[in-house]
């Protein structure tokens, strides 16, 4: 079993090298995923000279780690959002999504991307009888809106279905060559650069500063297409960051049909199931067990998934498993477009629909930079204050995340020792009244680092199955010897040198010294 | 009301000291030190003010004010140290000193207070 995405199995990688020394450019966007390439796309079309930066690889964070489908729908369901807001709010939904499913296959069309594109049904549908409500207040609500949904039957699938709702003319592709293919397709006019992690920004009146470990940028414009934006921002109390998993698995005899699947088994679990040719071969995609960064076992959600792979599906073995993050937004619309500083834009709370929103994010963006108005823009404005309908997740993020600080008392370890901590654990340990991320790997290596978090100072806890130490508060998430995976924070977590009994931590080299 | 006051404002200053070892240390402060001390202080500074209300003509605005200035001190440092950055030391000494005379005067007054009922 590996450890990625299905997607992450081919071969055609585009590789960029790092940015050294100085550069100028008119935007600077942050982030190679689908947001950040569609921003570029666009504002390369509008002639600006754009410097794209990527952390690690293009496309290998989360729009690699997607189900690669493409909706109108929204995780959070119609009917709850009719709920909190008016019709028009609903509306633009539907219309800024249309516009982004209508944008990616226009990408497509241009550029000729062969990323197995192709139109299927929607699928919404409830695995018991209890959960049967959900599935006709939804339908009514699509209905209503005018969306041209139908009741089930689905046939061919292997689990229970008490009743669905079925939208056709939706889409699914495989969202790495999609990626892939629309960086190809705008290199020439574009200057992208891989492994560039970007720790700093300065942010003055007329232009900004961009700093990365070995090169800086001068630029008008920031673009964070970084999934949740870098730094402090006032926006992360108002995300709440969740982890979710997937598997996929060669199909041995059950056929499974297109489409994109969403099934209710309880009140909270959503599960999604996707199939997929690989190579001539037949797999399922199983996804869900969505959960708070850092604050439950990934293992047992892998079980989870598996157990119910396998009450459904036959196979022998899982061949690919992985994890993937979306920051749910308090009021439960995105947040795109200029931030608190006139010249610096962002984009986030996407929830798990970002596929669709990174690119309608990406129009919005685009349009406010050239001053085009966008009809529904002021809907998912950045800046929004919206403190009724933000209210109660905004009171359940906060205090979930002041709890965290809570538990940062002197005392608190999870092991007393780092022999407490056996091969592939991952454990915190107090040493010399300092909180350590302690990881033994399978050569019985240990790997210490510090256990506090460089973007709010929470105390990281240990992913069991994807071998990282996850930031519980905001879902910042670091490797095993500290090094930053994503989530806002910029610097990776202080290293130590043990002299003696005494602990002495080193700041990461990038915070005290960034290239200026 | 006073009495409570300035127990929650002791404690609140044992937790301070604690933070104050941590950090000459070069060491983390645990944000649950961090935010009892505001809790015990925040608390004890709303008691006092009470108190005043209550007493006029033995009110302690002086302490109160003296509080007051501490407090940003004392959030002008939360920031620095949640954001991962130097807490810069100075702050953190006139932090403490100006919350010792506030205490001192609190304590002073009180003495006074209950050797005059
Ligand atoms: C399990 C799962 C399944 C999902 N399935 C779907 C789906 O089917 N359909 C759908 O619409 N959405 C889906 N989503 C949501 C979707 O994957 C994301 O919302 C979307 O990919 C976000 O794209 P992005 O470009 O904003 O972020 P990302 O793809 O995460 O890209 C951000 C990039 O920024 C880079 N970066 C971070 N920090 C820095 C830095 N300091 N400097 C430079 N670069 C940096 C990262 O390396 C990364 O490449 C799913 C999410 C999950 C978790």
């Amino acid at each position: 079993m590996k450890m990625q995405s299905i997607w992450n199995t081919i071969k055609e990688h585009t590789t960029f090298s790092s940015l050294k020394g100085n550069a100028h450019s008119d935007v600077v966007v942050i982030g190679g995923g689908i947001t950040g390439l569609t921003t570029a796309e666009l504002l390369i079309e509008k002639g600006f000279n754009v410097i794209l930066l990527e952390g690690k690889s293009i496309c290998g964070s989360n729009t690699s780690q997607s189900t690669g489908n493409l909706y109108i729908p929204v995780d959070k369901n119609f009917s709850e959002i009719k709920a909190k807001y008016d019709k028009k709010v609903v509306q633009h939904i539907i219309d800024a999504r249309k516009s982004g499913l209508e944008l990616i296959e226009a990408n497509i069309k241009k550029y000729s991307i062969d990323c197995d594109y192709e139109k299927v049904p929607w699928h919404l549908y409830a695995a018991t009888k209890d959960l049967e409500d959900k599935i006709d207040t939804e339908f009514a609500a699509m209905s209503e809106l005018g969306l041209d949904v139908r009741r089930g039957p689905m046939d061919n699938v292997p689990y229970p279905v008490q009743s669905a709702v079925i939208l056709d003319q939706q889409a699914q592709f495989h969202p790495l060559k999609y990626g892939l293919g629309l960086t190809r397709g705008i290199m020439e006019h574009c200057r992208i650069y891989e492994n560039s992690p970007v720790i700093h920004i300065q942010e003055e009146k007329d232009f900004s500063i961009v700093l990365t470990p070995f090169g800086k940028i001068t630029t008008k414009y920031i673009v964070h297409a970084t999934h949740t934006p870098k730094g402090v921002m006032g926006v992360h109390t108002l995300l709440g960051p969740y982890r979710e998993y997937g598997m996929a698995f060669k199909l041995k005899n059950n056929v499974h049909p297109k489409g994109i699947f969403w099934g209710y088994y309880d009140e909270k679990e959503h599960i999604s199931t996707r199939h997929y040719t690989l190579e001539g071969e037949s797999y399922m995609m199983v996804l869900g067990g969505a959960h708070k960064v850092g604050q439950d076992s990934s293992k047992e959600k892998f079980k989870f998934l598996e157990n119910f792979a396998r009450t459904y599906f036959e196979f022998d073995e899982i061949d690919f498993e992985w994890g993937g993050q979306h920051y749910r937004p308090a009021d439960l619309l995105p947040y795109i477009g200029r931030t608190h500083h006139e010249t610096t834009f962002a984009a986030t709370g996407f929830s798990t629909d970002g596929l669709t929103w990174g690119t309608v994010a990406a129009k919005i963006i685009c349009n406010e930079m050239t001053n085009v108005v966008t009809p529904f823009a002021k809907t998912f404005e950045y800046k929004r204050f919206t403190p009724l309908k933000s209210a109660k997740n905004f009171v359940k993020e906060n205090i979930n995340v002041f709890g965290q600080y809570l538990k940062d008392l002197p005392g608190y370890k999870d092991a007393r020792s780092f022999e407490e901590v056996s091969i592939n654990e991952g454990k915190i340990v107090e040493a010399d009244g300092q909180k350590l991320a302690v990881h033994r790997d399978e050569a019985n290596k240990l790997h210490v680092c510090s256990a506090v978090c460089t973007h709010l100072e929470c105390i990281v806890k240990w992913n069991d199955a994807e071998k990282s130490w996850d930031c519980p508060c905001h879902g910042s998430r670091f490797g095993i010897d500290g090094e930053i995976l994503e989530g806002p924070a910029t610097q990776n977590l202080d290293s130590i040198v043990i002299e003696g009994h005494h602990v002495v931590l080193k700041e990461s080299p990038w915070t005290s010294h960034p290239q200026s | 009301m006073d009495i409570a006051s300035a127990v929650l404002i002791a404690l609140g200053a044992v937790l301070g000291v604690l933070m104050l070892v941590n950090l000459l240390k070069g060491h983390h402060i645990p944000k649950a030190l961090t935010f009892i001390h505001g809790g015990l202080v925040v608390t004890g500074l709303i008691l006092l003010i009470l108190f005043n209300l209550n007493y006029p003509d033995h009110a302690n605005w002086i302490s109160v004010g003296l509080f007051i200035l501490a407090a940003f001190g004392g959030i002008y440092i939360l920031i620095h140290d949640i954001k991962h950055e130097k807490v810069p030391l100075t702050v953190v000494f006139i932090h403490g000193t100006v919350a010792v005379s506030a205490y001192a005067i609190l304590i002073y007054r009180i003495t006074q207070f209950h050797g005059s009922t």
